[in-house]
């Protein structure tokens, strides 16, 4: 403290300061309390204040001829606004206001350099040493980063989801590749559809022998090991033996699922809906269960003929 | 998922409590947000996995440019009386010159000798 006084009347020897400098002392709870019991009365030209609001304590920054601090977090507005700063303190972890030249530290334990310090910084033309990406937009960087995160993670899923078109929209200012669905993903559902509609929303399954009618045919084999051996050739065989005699099922759950995929894909303007939806309602319609009351499917599998 | 702003300042005196906050934070976060490529370089030395960081400014000059102009409007310069009157030559209200001092690290106040 003496030594940063010590340094003032120094600098108003300057030709640039033509003024004796008033000392205003302010800031934290803490050192409040400290300067209370250390210096108690007002001296000569030093004001002590009450901490500062945020607006207060800009406006009086700005308007400084000398910006003495230990803050880090004043320091960077300080660099931002131009005034000239020293700081006192011995280490720092935001350099960056030392390497762009806005301000000089004074250690602590050294004994001379404060009258220095703030001499240099004094003589010191206002000039702003702004750091990139200091712009005011940090948050916006910020937020870009944490949806373009999120859209990776989730890409594929998301766009399937009724959400993701209003949730772009929201996000304006993200760059434009940052689209729901990759590209390469949009090209391959036409030829996906295609084929599924070709083999009429039907496929084998690796438990087919499970369904066959074979068993009903011929009642010995039905039970347990000739099931299991029927089932795992079927599954295990090269040749597809289905191709020849089973007739694919179709299966109203699966169809169900085509059917709710056609509904989202359309919405985000990927197939259009009406050639491909209403023959799988009509579909979907038609293998409701019988005899029962409510609107509701049923499919077999067998599923204990697996390994 | 975790995320850190203002990540990557080191000011490599572990004694202060917020050095050790930084340090932890940093190494738990998916996510670090730096203020300046230092804070990149910082990181890396730590062995933290370049996807993770993000340079992408300082939000606290965000709020700065945002109130710059609000903070014109204070009278606080008027209050501490750091504002000469306009003078009989009709010249303008200028601003004292003055130095603002603020200090609360513990090793600059809290022991009387020092300070």
């Amino acid at each position: 403290m003496q030594r940063i006084a010590r340094g003032l009347p120094c600098a108003s020897s300057n030709p640039a300061a033509n003024q004796g400098i008033r000392i205003r002392s302010g800031g934290s709870a803490r050192k409040h309390n400290g300067i209370a019991q250390g210096s108690g009365n007002r001296r000569d030209g030093i004001i002590l204040t009450d901490p500062l609001g945020y607006l207060d304590f800009l406006c009086l920054m700005k308007h400084a001829s000398l910006v003495v601090t230990d803050s880090a977090a004043s320091r960077k507005k300080q660099q931002f606004l131009g005034t000239p700063c020293v700081t006192v303190r011995e280490n720092t972890e935001r350099p960056v206001t030392v390497e762009s030249g806005t301000k000089y530290d004074c250690g602590e334990q050294k004994q001379t350099p404060s009258t220095g310090a703030i001499r240099r910084q004094l003589g010191r033309k206002r000039e702003n040493g702004v750091p990139k990406n200091w712009d005011g937009r940090a948050a916006v960087r910020i937020i870009d980063t944490l949806v373009r995160r999120h859209y990776e993670k989730t890409s594929s899923r998301l766009a399937l989801c009724p959400h993701a078109v209003p949730l772009e929209d929201r996000c304006s200012c993200l760059e434009p590749n940052l689209r729901t669905m990759d590209n390469h993903l949009e090209a391959k559902i036409p030829k996906l559809l295609a084929y599924c509609q070709a083999n009429n929303w039907a496929g084998y399954d690796p438990y087919d022998a499970a369904n066959s009618k074979a068993f009903a045919a011929l009642p010995f084999l039905n039970s347990r090991l000739p099931r299991l051996v029927l089932t795992q050739v079927l599954k295990r065989s090269p040749l597809n033996i289905r191709a020849v005699a089973y007739r694919r099922p179709k299966n109203p759950k699966a169809i169900a699922l085509f059917l709710s995929a056609f509904l989202k894909l359309s919405r985000i303007g990927v197939v259009k809906a009406g050639d491909l939806s209403e023959p799988m309602i009509e579909r979907l319609v038609a293998l409701r269960s019988q005899g029962v009351p409510h609107w509701c499917w049923d499919t077999v599998f067998r599923g204990r003929h697996a390994p | 998922m975790i995320a850190h702003v203002e990540a990557g300042l080191r000011s490599f005196d572990r004694s202060m409590p917020e050095e050790v906050n930084r340090i932890l934070t940093d190494h738990v976060s998916d996510l670090l947000f730096v203020t300046r490529r230092a804070g990149f370089q910082n990181l890396r030395n730590e062995g933290i996995s370049l996807d993770k960081i993000h340079f992408v400014g300082n939000t606290m000059i965000d709020s700065l440019l945002n109130f710059k102009e609000k903070a014109e409007a204070s009278t606080i310069l008027e209050q501490l009386a750091l504002v000469r009157q306009a003078g009989k030559n009709g010249a303008a209200n200028s601003v004292t010159r003055y130095a603002l001092l603020t200090l609360h690290r513990p090793s600059n106040v809290d022991n009387q000798d020092i300070f």
